[in-house]
């Protein structure tokens, strides 16, 4: 298990958890489709890998890094 | 007459249907949060009048920045029917949306917006209709498809629907609280939403989820989730395709490539705007404008002479302000490019590039946005600072609006640059749009480290395809702001430049002086003068031009060429050699010229951004803003002035050598104070950050 902050480009991950109390961040995580057992992938990355390019439900999001971290998955 | 609302996510179309329904012309981009307001214009339906309100697009009822408290506060302050847009081909996460509304009891007419020919979910709205108990009819609010069938949807009886994942939520939770029974409290207990408790008249709020478990709210997404799945399931087909995904991307988001190219893109927006395009359409307007200004004034002078009246439609009217209404072509040039770039969906890559730059100085991908209509409009660049989420990085973006040189300083820098610098002038603009981004970049780090700290931005922006501009759309925004422009040159601009030329043509005595000598403006001009001789345009005429600019930027070229006597019939060549050899605009140098432009670049907006800053950041930051965008001018104008002068005394190499040791020193003393606080905070490495740290 890892965070999604930590994962590798183009492979699909799963996710498992979330490591944080509830807050904004993670109440608009949930409802953009972040829940347990949802498919994740990283797409693209910036150049210092601060922000991501995640795909989920079928869509794109630019993710902040830190952001991800709180969002746990397991490998496929 | 009873009122509608419209809601639905970013970026779904809300304000397209807007515009289709009432025959709106308002701004739309393929863009998360270009409605940061709501908006309400009346339309016709079914025989009787509906008010419809558009608002700021939301994904839930739990807003998390400014601008979706504005949605969310309109959806709770009374019940109406709601009119929920949703896009095609991001039908899953979009409906989660609507299960909120259906959640607070709302009397909903779902709206699927089909935008694109082959969608990413083929829908049966009939079965959708029946598994959500709302009716749902298909659009296409661009093209005006399917509105009657919305029209006739909004006829149907409200319906009560109980969502079948309620049974699966513990009422029990109700009981443990002294809630009311409503079972939507439920709903926001489990979603932990003090605000909404607390805007509801309650004050003690942390105690009310004591019993509720943690991850309640996960809970309740993921229900929801489930939910819209296998609706989804029985009333879908769905392709393989990711909403968003180009092979585009593979090169615009090359991490090697997406700087060159968004230089390359920006470079030729500028070129196409200011030099080719824009100068030919330009020098047309102007031949066309010659044309008309001296037929009038032929006959006028054929009327009345050349008395004082005839001198002031000559300079006032069609002098100043037809010098400023040649630039029409590029102004309107400049909003199109931006408004392609809003419409290409190229700016949500934009702001994916720029996150790392603008997260190190307190700001987030989203205020690309801002800053870069503030190239367009300062005005209404400051009101989209709303989509921050945090009110300090809300406060910062608007502040930095204006220092994004806007659209009406266009004729100062072509106008004042053309004459001094010729060819050369391309450098010049470029460099002065450069300058005001990196002045903009360097104020947010100083309010940032000083008394405008932002929490990190919970930077999430969701990707959307990218799309061409219709030829409606670009005949809509071409039109708007021909409008505007006119209306702003037909009638601050008149009555500024009229109010100039009574105060520059006649004397305190009231006695008509033909050449300002004298003149009210100049003893006035005189008294503010001397604070500008450092700079090297200590000249009455272009303070008092510049003191004229706060009512519009426009002003501070029509009146130079007022003072001039820069009459209707004068074309660009003219209007050089005549500010060239000039004594009222008298710059002693191209330093000085440089450092004018660099002041007008960067000195206090016009009055209208001046008010918008005052509704959204309050009385004391736009003092704040004021004063520091006066000192900022002030001090880099003086910089530019000296610098530009000593390579004109100097000579380039002997500076250039100057300037690179100066600037190695900096780089020096920057990378040795970095390694003394690193080695500070290696003494107590509870600190640091740094992975190469040699104790770790």
């Amino acid at each position: 298990m890892t965070n999604l902050s930590k994962c590798k480009k183009n492979k699909q991950y799963t996710i498992c958890g979330f490591d944080s109390a509830v807050d904004g961040v993670l109440r608009r995580f949930w409802e953009l489709g972040f829940t347990v057992g949802q498919k994740v992938k990283i797409v693209s990355t910036s150049l210092s890998k601060k922000v991501f390019l995640v795909q989920i439900r079928g869509y794109l999001l630019s993710v902040r890094a830190s952001l991800l971290a709180k969002v746990q998955v397991k490998d496929d | 007459m009873t009122e509608l609302l419209l809601v639905g996510n970013p970026n779904s179309g809300k304000t397209t249907l807007f515009n289709s329904l009432t025959r709106s012309n308002e701004h739309v981009g393929n863009w998360h949060g270009v409605t940061v307001d709501t908006k309400a214009k009346s339309f016709f339906a079914n025989g009787e009048e509906h008010i419809l309100v558009d608002t700021p697009g939301i994904y839930s009822l739990c807003p998390l920045s400014f601008e979706e408290e504005v949605a969310v506060k309109t959806i709770f302050s009374s019940e109406r029917k709601i009119i929920n847009i949703c896009d095609q081909n991001n039908l899953q996460r979009n409906l989660y949306l609507t299960l909120c509304l259906l959640e607070k009891g709302c009397d909903v007419v779902v709206a699927v917006n089909e935008i694109d020919r082959k969608p990413i979910y083929k829908v049966d709205y009939k079965k959708l209709s029946e598994q959500l108990g709302v009716p749902v009819v298909g659009i296409n609010a661009e093209k005006k498809i399917g509105l009657d069938n919305l029209k006739k949807a909004l006829k149907m009886p409200r319906k009560t629907q109980k969502l079948p994942y309620f049974r699966q939520l513990d009422a029990n939770l109700l009981n443990k609280t002294n809630l009311n029974k409503d079972f939507y409290n439920l709903i926001k207990l489990y979603e932990q939403d003090e605000k909404y408790f607390f805007n509801s008249g309650r004050k003690e709020t942390k105690t009310l989820f004591e019993n509720v478990p943690k991850d309640s709210a996960q809970i309740l997404a993921k229900l929801r989730f489930d939910f819209i799945e296998s609706v989804l399931n029985e009333c879908t087909k769905r392709t393989d395709k990711v909403y968003g995904q180009s092979k585009l991307d593979k090169l615009i988001l090359n991490k090697w490539l997406y700087f060159p190219i968004f230089l390359s893109v920006m470079a030729g927006i500028f070129y196409l705007t200011f030099f080719s395009l824009g100068a030919f359409l330009s020098g047309i307007l102007e031949s066309l404008l010659g044309l008309f200004t001296n037929t009038v004034l032929g006959a006028l002078e054929g009327a009345i002479g050349k008395g004082w009246f005839y001198e002031l439609i000559n300079t006032a009217v069609f002098g100043g302000v037809g010098t400023v209404l040649s630039f029409l072509p590029q102004v309107v040039l400049l909003f199109f490019f931006l408004s392609v770039l809003e419409d290409s969906g190229y700016l949500s890559r934009i702001a994916f590039i720029f996150e790392d730059i603008l997260g190190k100085i307190g700001l987030s991908g989203k205020s690309v946005y801002t800053l870069l209509m503030g190239f367009g409009c300062s005005t209404t660049a400051i009101m989209t600072a709303r989509n921050m989420d945090d009110k300090n990085a809300k406060i910062k973006t608007a502040v930095l609006c204006p220092y994004m040189s806007c659209s009406a300083k266009i004729p100062i820098y072509t106008v004042i640059g053309g004459a001094f610098f010729g060819a050369s002038n391309i450098l010049v603009i470029m460099g002065l749009y450069f300058l005001g981004v990196v002045v903009a970049l360097a104020i947010s780090k100083l309010l940032d480290v000083t008394v405008l700290k932002s929490k990190k931005q919970s930077f999430i922006l969701e990707f959307p395809p990218y799309r061409m501009t219709s030829p409606k759309r670009v005949g809509k925004i071409l039109w708007k702001n021909v409008k505007e422009f006119l209306i702003r040159v037909g009638s601050v601009m008149i009555a500024m430049n009229i109010i100039i030329w009574v105060l520059s043509s006649f004397s305190f005595s009231f006695s008509y002086v033909a050449d300002s000598h004298g003149s009210m403006l100049e003893t006035i001009g005189k008294f503010i003068t001397p604070i500008f001789v450092p700079l090297g345009f200590g000249n009455w005429a272009i303070v008092a031009s510049l003191v004229a600019g706060l009512v519009a930027k426009e002003v501070v070229v029509s009146s130079i060429a007022m003072f001039n006597g820069i009459d209707a019939g004068a074309n660009k060549l003219i209007s050089s050699s005549i500010l060239l050899s000039s004594s009222l605009v008298f710059f002693k140098s191209k330093a000085s010229v440089l450092a004018f432009l660099v002041f007008c670049l960067l000195y206090t907006p016009c009055v209208a951004s001046i008010s918008m800053l005052l509704q959204e950041i309050g009385k004391k930051w736009t003092i704040i803003s004021i004063v520091l965008q006066l000192v900022t001018a002030y001090v880099v104008a003086l910089i530019v002035y000296n610098v530009a002068f000593a390579f004109e005394i100097f000579g380039f190499i002997k500076c250039f050598s100057v300037l690179m040791t100066v600037m190695a020193f900096l780089v020096a003393v920057v990378f040795i104070a970095k390694k003394i606080k690193h080695k500070k905070l290696c003494g107590n490495c509870q600190n640091c950050s740094n992975k190469r740290c040699h104790k770790k």
